[in-house]
């Protein structure tokens, strides 16, 4: 689980989601791993205030990526970092 | 960028994706083994990792063009070997990355492609980070 925390000295905490690894895309939307259903993780984009959830892409879309002798076993995904994140 | 890891690879390859929110699209930039610790250049152009090199049973801090796959393996001493476990940073305008391993710090630079030890080892420093470009 994580949540955020929004107001003044963020003493507003909303729950969001089961999920790791979260990350912004901009002032107003974010990122994180899901795990859907308790058995599939995909990557989903939500926008602060709205309950939405945008799908952005699964394990199976990066397996589709792979050369066809490397697609014999499924795929997790580990770790997203978006660019421009780092350094900053 | 993305790292898709296999269930039960007894070799530990990962595969290094990138996934563009514009075009919503995937491509795959190249395949590692095991890699943590990872830092993406601001921009997203180079992505630099601690990743461990089973042949040799040891870890290496690598760079990856994530246009063209593995770039450079960094941060090696005198004897060739891998700083143990470095913490690193890119600079701002991702020209170079800080690096501290053992409480001594180093400096690689991109454009060179060379690594300095930049301080005498700092009993208790664990991690360098920039403030600005200088």
């Amino acid at each position: 689980m994580f949540w955020i925390r929004t107001g003044e000295n963020y003493q507003t905490k909303t729950n969001q989601d089961f999920g790791q690894a979260p990350f912004w895309i901009n002032d107003d939307t974010f990122g994180y791993v899901r795990l859907e259903g308790g058995t599939r993780w995909e990557v989903v984009f939500a926008t602060l205030g709205q309950d939405s959830r945008e799908t952005a892409f699964e394990p199976s879309d990066l397996e589709a990526q792979l050369p066809e002798e490397q697609r014999l076993t499924r795929l997790s995904i580990a770790l997203v970092e978006p660019a421009g994140s780092s350094g900053e | 960028m993305v790292i898709g890891q296999p269930y039960r690879d007894t070799k530990e390859i990962v595969h290094i994706f990138e996934y563009d929110i514009v075009s919503d699209s995937i491509r795959l930039v190249t395949d590692s083994e095991t890699i943590d610790a990872v830092d993406l250049s601001p921009g997203g152009a180079i992505l630099a990792g601690r990743n461990y090199d089973s042949d040799v049973n040891r870890w290496n801090y690598q760079l990856f063009d994530m246009c063209e796959g593995l770039l450079d393996t960094v941060f090696l001493n005198e004897n060739g070997i891998a700083l143990y476990n470095p913490n690193s940073d890119w600079s701002p305008d991702g020209k170079a990355i800080l690096a501290i391993d053992q409480g001594i710090m180093y400096l690689y630079d991109l454009e060179s492609g060379r690594d300095y030890r930049v301080q005498f080892p700092q009993p208790g420093c664990y991690e360098a980070i920039w403030v600005n470009p200088d």
